[in-house]
């Protein structure tokens, strides 16, 4: 093939040619961050959180009934409760909790080694019940899981941290055992064990993977209590109708709404899962709007050239020569506006990280862009091309 | 003139139908695409109290911890509410034309049996001058005189929805509703009413749903309700204790006041510094005086409620216009210069530059006013579209007039620059060059 005579041509009729280029480059700067983004929230979305987020349903008891306002009378039910939950076949384990995990509303607090001058390090804190680690699925790496005597009446308590958490707060990996303040030293807590990995209250939340497990009665009368209900795999659908009925035949001071965490996740999510879509339809739409122009443009460069063809052909081109000359063209063109769309790529990414806080560029992705525009382009130009070579020599000896 | 252009350019249209069709269908996307991109962040973005975004004030004290600031990262952040103890302490003031602090909270509402079960709703604890300061409009009544705040007296303003539930929607002024274990008379029942964003108080999500039922806020006492939206706090207390709860450094209500001229915001904010010093004295504040009164706006900025993602997207969706824009070129230029010969020939009959540029002009816009209407069409699927994605929230996104003119005159602008160049081009040709070639 030869490029000279397909520069040359170029070069003679360019600012058609430049309009394609730049547009390719846009095309390509715009579906690269857009993928950029979509990877990026798609990666919070499947992020492991260390929960067994699949057989996890999550009931609220929402009381009415005065009775509730009596602190024994809420402790009472809340274990009956519990006991009820984790009699239901199908249940591996069930536990109260202070907040729902993974749900976008929860507690927060700050700590750090007990005597420390350090600023303290937020984490959310999770209180509930001492089967919590079974309900929830996650893994112990170090240390022991709560007991019964851990449930004391007393401010410091017995507590399990992450993994992340613990190394943040004792770098040299010693956190078993020691203890923990709040702003003051009164009432320090004492970690009795570790937890490999698990995200709390706040998907996208910088300390995500920051949570303590402080055994504890939780709920009230305005807040209600929440339950964690873990069932054997897969058997969510069975448990989940058995729930409500029983809860409320016990005692009928109160609504009760059951939900899968799955749901809960998934709500969380919602905003994300959207824009990935739209973002998914805004590059489907720009792909096909700058195929439609290159369909145009080879058209254009093939209908100007009818005499010239039909002079090659009549000296002997073959149609796949013809074919050949404006797909190479059409390659020539792409490629220049890839090296134009790199720079415009990577400026809009540096709008969008210091504007918006986007995420910053995944190189590959730059790579498959550039093979999706050869693609596209080639494929576009493809058929005016072979209406091109379809033209007769005699047009040749015609008109001129 | 005009009208003969016009004709030409539609006979032109006529000509080659796939090609104009890809022509207007591409604008139409462009056009359609950024609209319903710059539409969401439009919605995202409105200023939800247009009337009085220059007087209603939010309301920030720092009684922050004297060893670490609101946000570590700013030192100047002041805390984004107040405690309760603050707001009895301003709240003596008589320098605003309104004011109050508010909450949101939850509370069971109990309808007649025959009606349902009792159930969970939203309520807003506020004071009478609530309804002076967000004006919520009212189909039945008013709220509650400020005489009823002190008592306080058992009234309640009910929003459309619970009034649809409990009283079929029809007149239920004097009624009596059960809240918790008391009786309250409706004073008030409000129309539809969605401040977007909900800019009282955005802190548990700015674009959710307001309260379902509101109730003078010194009822939080007998009742020992707390707020059941956000509540910060530094300094340990004993929170099952509600009088310690109450005086504690908790923040957790949102604070606004009415100021309708420069002096009397100069008052107030000297007034709350005043307030802060006299408070340093008592031990409390240790931090230097960092009062802030913000605007509607200012705290709609303060608070970023316009998710990035909507800016994001409105920048990308632009710049799609701007694909779709170059595409329009590139056609019209092939286009109009496989027209060379016919235009020389009019060119050697007399026409002059301008007349051959200004037909071109008008082809191209032409198209764009097509793609223009048919970009609306494409922005109104796509903001189903968009709804649908949205489901499980209560707003809905949709085209205002604003954004419908918007559109017009965006396409009109696209193709006038579409059309520049092509239209130059092929004005400016040598006509001898083409003639000979005949």
């Amino acid at each position: 093939m030869e490029f000279g005579p397909i520069l040359r041509t170029l070069l003679r009729n360019k600012t058609r040619f430049i309009l394609i280029a730049i547009e390719v480059a846009l095309t390509l700067a715009i579906a690269v961050n857009c993928v950029n983004m979509m990877q990026d929230m798609q990666r919070q979305m499947d992020e492991p959180t260390g929960i067994d987020e699949a057989n996890i349903i999550v009931v609220r008891s929402l009381p009415f009934s005065e009775d509730f306002k009596n602190d024994e009378y809420l402790d009472n039910s809340r274990k009956a409760d519990v006991r009820l939950l984790n009699a239901l076949p199908g249940v591996v384990s069930a536990e109260a909790v202070n907040h729902i995990p993974l749900s976008g509303s929860g507690n927060s607090s700050g700590y750090k080694p007990l005597g420390s001058k350090i600023n303290t390090l937020a984490t959310a804190s999770l209180v509930g019940g001492i089967n919590l680690v079974s309900t929830l699925g996650v893994q112990l790496s170090n240390g022991r899981d709560l007991l019964p005597e851990d449930i004391t009446d007393a401010d410091s308590k017995n507590v399990l941290i992450t993994r992340a958490y613990a190394d943040r707060l004792f770098p040299d990996g010693n956190a078993l055992g020691q203890q923990l303040q709040g702003r003051t030293a009164e009432n320090p807590h004492t970690i009795v064990g570790i937890i490999e990995h698990m995200h709390g209250f706040w998907p996208g939340w910088t300390y995500v993977t920051h949570v303590m497990i402080v055994p504890d009665g939780p709920g009230g009368f305005n807040s209600g209590t929440r339950y964690l209900v873990r069932t054997e795999p897969e058997q969510v659908e069975t448990v989940f109708p058995m729930i409500e009925e029983p809860l409320l035949a016990a005692n009928d001071g109160r609504n009760v709404r059951v939900e899968t965490l799955a749901d809960i996740k998934a709500e969380t999510f919602e905003a994300n899962t959207a824009i990935i879509k739209m973002l998914g339809a805004v590059i489907a739409l720009l792909v096909f709007v700058t195929s439609i122009g290159i369909v145009g443009m080879t058209s254009f460069s093939v209908t100007e050239r009818t005499h010239t063809i039909g002079t090659r052909r009549a000296l002997g081109a073959r149609q796949f020569d013809i074919v050949c000359y404006f797909l190479a063209e059409n390659w020539i063109i792409i490629s220049s506006g890839l090296v134009l769309g790199l720079g415009l790529t990577l400026l809009l990414n540096y709008l969008l990280v210091t504007l918006v806080s986007g995420a910053a560029l995944d190189w590959m992705l730059l790579v498959y862009g550039a093979l999706l525009m050869w693609a596209v382009g080639l494929l576009s130009a493809l058929f005016p091309a072979w209406k091109g070579a379809r033209i007769p020599p005699a047009i040749a000896t015609r008109n001129v | 003139m005009v009208l003969y252009n016009l004709r030409m350019a539609l006979k032109s249209l006529k000509r080659n139908p796939v090609l104009s069709g890809l022509m207007v269908g591409g604008i139409a996307l462009g056009i359609g695409v950024s609209t319903v991109f710059v539409t969401a962040f439009h919605i995202f973005s409105m200023n939800p109290a247009p009337e009085k975004s220059e007087s209603l004030f939010y309301v920030k004290i720092d009684n922050w911890d004297p060893n670490r600031p609101w946000n570590d990262d700013d030192p100047s952040s002041t805390p984004s509410q107040i405690t309760y103890r603050d707001m009895v302490g301003i709240m003596e003031s008589d320098i605003p034309t309104f004011h109050g602090g508010s909450f949101k909270t939850s509370v069971f509402i109990h309808p007649d049996p025959e009606i349902g079960r009792p159930y969970k709703a939203l309520s807003r604890m506020c004071f009478a001058d609530f309804f002076q300061l967000f004006d919520p409009p009212f189909e039945y009544g008013s709220g509650w005189d400020r005489n009823s705040d002190s008592g306080p007296e058992a009234v309640v303003v009910l929003d459309h929805e619970t009034n649809q539930k409990l009283f079929g929607g029809e007149n239920s002024l004097g009624r009596m509703v059960r809240v918790e274990d008391r009786e309250f008379n409706v004073v008030g029942v409000l129309k539809q009413w969605r401040p977007f964003p909900k800019y009282y108080d955005p802190h548990n999500g700015a674009f959710e749903k307001p309260e379902n039922i509101y109730m003078p806020f010194e009822h939080f006492r007998p009742l020992e309700i707390r707020s059941a939206g956000n509540t910060s706090n530094w300094k340990d207390f004993d929170w099952s204790d509600f009088d310690q709860y109450l005086a504690s450094e908790a923040i957790w209500i949102q604070m606004w006041v009415q100021l309708d001229s420069p002096d009397q915001k100069g008052a107030y904010m000297s007034f709350l510094n005043s307030y802060t010093d006299s408070q340093r004295e008592l031990g409390r504040m240790q931090r230097p005086n960092n009062n802030k009164l913000l605007n509607v706006m200012e705290w709609l900025d303060d608070r970023e409620v316009v998710p990035e993602e909507a800016t994001s997207l409105m920048i990308i969706s632009l710049l799609f216009l701007v694909v779709c824009a170059l595409n329009l070129i590139g056609i019209l230029l092939g286009k109009f210069l496989t027209r060379a010969p016919e235009v020389s020939v009019r060119r050697a009959l007399g026409a002059s530059r301008l007349s051959v540029f200004v037909q071109h002009i008008i082809e191209c816009e032409t198209i764009g006013i097509f793609g223009g209407f048919l970009g609306i069409l494409v922005a109104v699927l796509g903001l189903r579209a968009v709804n649908s994605l949205f489901a499980g929230e209560t707003f809905e996104f949709a085209l205002d007039t604003h954004m419908l003119l918007q559109a017009i005159l965006l396409s009109l602008v696209a193709g006038l620059i579409a059309g520049l160049y092509p239209a130059w081009r092929i004005c400016s040709i040598p006509p001898a060059t083409y003639l000979k070639e005949q």
